[in-house]
């Protein structure tokens, strides 16, 4: 083994504390990092999902094709599958239109079948509205006898019953799917393209419009959004900012804490310039170090980052029960790209790191070593003259300290500002986004029409025969004159809201026929609603204690450090007469001052950005978020107090002799 | 007259195995404005035996009198001004520090003691000292002979009875060397103050009143020439 990997070992196994320090802080880092992308991978993967559930997964339709066009698009390598279907228009006895669409295989897959009961092997698939129309005619038990066009007759069976799905239906037309091995027309048929995953959206798209009239493209926009849309700006509040506030955070703590294992050695390092050692071997020995730290606080940092966050996910779903509102009912996937660009993160972290560290060590001439020059050069400002005046002694050299090292002092008053700014801004805009949603003022119940038809008069007949109900408010949508047609929603009061769960039955019954309604019950919205107010508290602020602890374990690292670096200088003013105690006040004045300097800039910037909020919404709630920033602010003081006397008590009375003495 | 006393002195650094005797039964009286030298090779318990005389490292076993007080029984708060107020402590590589200026780095024990400076004395001093043009600037922008005179001043201002200094001269030239002990001296003697000196350098032992010969942490030779 060569002299630089002995030396470098034999000191990672004589400071244990801070070899097992330091990984563990790549580990956090690392881990954070990790846990946080698989979330959002995660969460991509299953809105991507839903998507497809609600909408289908193709994402381009074409109206009104030929076989020519479909074998056109065949023979383009960014496309996938290609679904068809074909209209067939068919009468029931009572003369009742019934609109057959005939799919294949592919088409099948790539609209949005959600079953919800099988009945046979073979025949037609039918939303649960129409089955519910069909089994009002008394048609559901029997094989259904269809007339086509020129009077023929045709008998089917329903093999399925799917749920309801906006996507699959042009108004309130009954229809069926058949699916077939081929669809046998060639002419006047749509097509359902699905592009291949590596596919640009946009050089498809402007490559069929080439052949395929622009009016006969239909985008399937839901999915094109959620797959392709990096632009969206909703897309990089949710993504982007937090993976840049982790991922600097991440550097940020990597590079205190291997600087700071750097730094407490550079006397070694430069010792080992006076007797021989070449800068390259320096070189080498701090990159064996990189080394050592990154391959067992990396991958140790992926394992921890993915299975604590499974564990925190399984306890969720343990904790909170599934409802439409919930945020964390997906299932957790492994993403070999998001644990890469965790690793990444953490070599480019380490690398960085050891470069400035490097660059010191490289700088110092061998001679300053043995010297030991000071090389503490800074002027204190008039104005800190000024301030120092009406400062104790231990205020002003915990000022100082701060002063001193400018870079590590950064990087510690970063990390806490964004602990207290996003803890702040958080609680802030959630208190704002939910203020306005939690009450029932509008009635019990709501009726919600999606789309603009008019409704027979038996369903106000069955409306107003629900004797539970206490009043009805018709709203109706847009400028134009009421009428029946531009009615957008009902809401509904009730005599006595214990009969919630009574009138619901009735409301779903009445509604089953129309498609396009939707009843919405609004106290088990507001549950539904409190419930993800909770989760989203959790999310936010599981995301801002892992940045704090972050946080907390810079000062603890960077105070610890000073103890150590600095204790010929403590040993010094212990000679000259200052106590252990108003050493230990220094110590913690340091943190307590980095507490403040960071409260301030972080609730400056917190409440910057609620006031931005407050100019465009006109949202404000002043009263409780100052209350808020208040006791963020002393929650940081007291985390700050708390960590600098973690370190402040290892400095003991002990070793002042060998601290003096070291020359 | 007497005013520090050692009585049976010992110090052990480490334990079991490792344990290393740096002070073994040491009796030793210091006596009002004397000026004693201690000499001996290296690690022969020279800073040990100054840093226990000085309140700084207690000792394994026996007492530690200073003006009659047995001070490793006070607390670290009464024996910090203790040292704040009796005792000033001179280095071989001076330890000011690094981020208080000249000024502030001399005036340190008396605001740690809450203090005010005494303006006239403090003016005194860094006239004496030749450090007056230098009171702005911070330590790293200082020769060591500088930085040595600065340290000196930081050991005076507080008026104290007792000046250890530990290799004081160790970082100097012949030339600075001299300059440093005779400026000890002298203000030794106008402020009336002990001066304990551990020093390698015979020339500056035989200045000294009085010389202690320390070996393998046992007092060798005590030996009183004036």
């Amino acid at each position: 083994m060569s002299i630089h990997r002995k030396l470098t070992k034999k000191y990672l196994i004589h400071n244990k504390k801070r070899t097992i320090f330091t990984i563990l802080g790549i580990m956090m880092s690392i881990a954070l990092t990790t846990s946080i992308g698989t979330f959002l991978f995660s969460l991509q993967n299953y809105t991507i999902e839903q998507t497809k559930s609600d909408y289908g997964s193709y994402h381009l339709k074409i109206k009104n094709a030929d076989s020519q066009t479909k074998k056109r698009l065949q023979a383009n390598p960014q496309i996938d599958k290609i679904g068809v279907l074909s209209k067939e228009t068919f009468f029931i006895d009572s003369g009742r239109q019934i609109e057959m669409n005939y799919i294949n295989q592919d088409t099948y897959t790539l609209l949005p079948f959600n079953p919800v009961s099988n009945r046979k092997q073979q025949g037609l698939i039918i939303e649960e509205w129409v089955a519910a129309d069909l089994e009002k005619m008394d048609y559901m038990n029997l094989p259904l006898m269809l007339n086509d066009a020129s009077g023929m007759k045709h008998s089917f069976h329903v093999q399925k019953i799917v749920e309801n799905k906006k996507a699959l239906r042009d108004g309130q037309t009954l229809q069926a799917f058949l699916v077939q091995k081929a669809v046998k027309k060639d002419r006047d048929i749509d097509l359902y393209i699905e592009l291949a995953q590596e596919a640009n959206f946009q050089v498809v798209y402007d490559q069929i419009q080439a052949y395929i009239p622009k009016e006969n493209i239909e985008i399937n926009h839901p999915l094109v959004g959620v797959e392709y849309s990096i632009n969206n700006s909703l897309f990089t509040i949710i993504y982007i900012f937090p993976i840049f506030i982790v991922v600097l955070a991440t550097v940020a703590f990597i590079f205190n804490t291997f600087q700071i294992s750097i730094a407490e050695r550079i006397r070694d390092i430069t010792l080992l310039r006076t007797v021989g050692a070449t800068k390259n071997q320096i070189k080498k020995m701090i990159a064996y170090e990189m080394w050592i730290f990154g391959g067992i606080g990396i991958p140790l940092g992926l394992l921890l980052g993915f299975f604590g966050y499974w564990i925190v996910l399984v306890l969720y779903q343990l904790i909170f029960e599934e409802t439409e509102f919930s945020l964390f009912y997906f299932p957790i996937i492994f993403s070999p790209v998001i644990m890469l660009l965790s690793s990444l993160i953490g070599v480019i972290s380490l690398i960085i790191s050891g470069w400035v560290p490097l660059k010191m060590a490289n700088r110092i001439e061998p001679l300053d070593s043995i010297r030991r020059s000071n090389r503490t050069v800074f002027k204190v400002k008039r104005f800190f003259r000024f301030i120092e005046r009406v400062l104790s002694i231990e205020t002003i050299m915990a000022l100082r300290n701060i002063r001193r090292n400018k870079l590590k002092s950064i990087i510690v008053i970063f990390s806490l500002s964004i602990s207290i700014f996003l803890f702040t801004a958080f609680s802030n805009i959630v208190l704002m986004l939910f203020q306005s949603d939690m009450d029932n003022s509008n009635g019990d119940f709501t009726i919600i029409f999606y789309q603009s038809e008019e409704i027979p008069a038996t369903f106000w007949k069955d409306l107003n025969q629900i004797p539970e109900i206490r009043e009805k408010q018709i709203h109706y949508a847009g400028e134009s004159a009421p009428s029946q047609s531009s009615i957008s929603n009902i809401s509904i009061y009730l005599k006595d809201e214990n009969e919630v769960d009574k009138v619901q039955k009735k409301l779903d019954q009445i509604t089953a026929h129309y498609p396009n309604l939707e009843v919405v019950n609004v106290h088990e919205n507001m549950k539904d609603q409190s419930s993800l107010q909770v989760q989203i508290l959790i999310y936010l602020y599981g995301f801002v204690i892992a940045i704090a602890i972050i946080g907390v374990l810079n000062i603890i690292n960077t105070s610890s450090m000073n103890v150590i670096l600095r204790k010929k200088e403590y040993a010094t003013l212990k000679a000259i007469g200052m106590s252990l105690k108003n050493l230990r006040k220094m110590i913690i004045r340091e943190g307590l001052l980095y507490a403040f300097i960071s409260g301030f800039i972080g609730i400056s910037l917190a409440v910057s950005i609620e006031f931005l909020l407050y100019l465009s919404s006109g949202i404000s709630n002043w009263e409780r978020s100052f209350i808020q920033n208040i006791a963020a602010f002393m929650s940081l003081i007291i985390i700050c107090y708390l960590s600098a006397r973690v370190s402040a008590r290892t400095l003991t009375n002990k070793d002042w002799n060998d601290a003096l003495r070291d020359e | 007259m007497e005013v520090i006393r050692l009585e049976n002195v010992s110090k052990v650094f480490g334990k079991g195995d490792r344990a290393v005797p740096a002070l073994k039964s040491i009796n030793l009286t210091i006596h009002e404005e004397e000026f004693i030298a201690i000499v001996g090779p290296s690690g022969s318990g020279k800073s040990t035996l100054l840093h226990t005389i000085g309140g700084l490292d207690s000792p394994t076993e026996g007492m530690v009198e200073v003006e009659g007080e047995p001070i490793y029984s006070l607390s670290d708060e009464a024996l910090s001004i203790l040292r704040r107020r009796k005792i000033g402590f001179i280095f071989q590589s001076f330890n000011l520090v690094p981020i208080l200026n000249v000024e502030e780095n001399i005036q340190l024990p008396v605001l740690l003691d809450h203090q005010k400076v005494d303006e006239a004395y403090y003016n005194d001093i860094i006239e004496y000292l030749g450090i007056k043009h230098k009171v702005h600037a911070i330590p790293s922008e200082l020769s060591g002979g500088q930085q040595q005179r600065v340290a000196i001043a930081r050991a005076l201002i507080h008026k104290p009875s007792y000046i250890l200094a530990d290799e004081p001269t160790g970082n100097l030239d012949s030339k600075m060397s001299n300059e440093v002990i005779n400026l000890l001296q002298l203000t030794a003697k106008r402020y009336k103050q002990t001066l304990i000196i551990i020093t390698h350098d015979m020339k500056i032992a035989e200045k000294a009143g009085r010389v202690i010969q320390i070996e393998d942490g046992t007092i060798q030779k005590d030996v009183a020439y004036h």
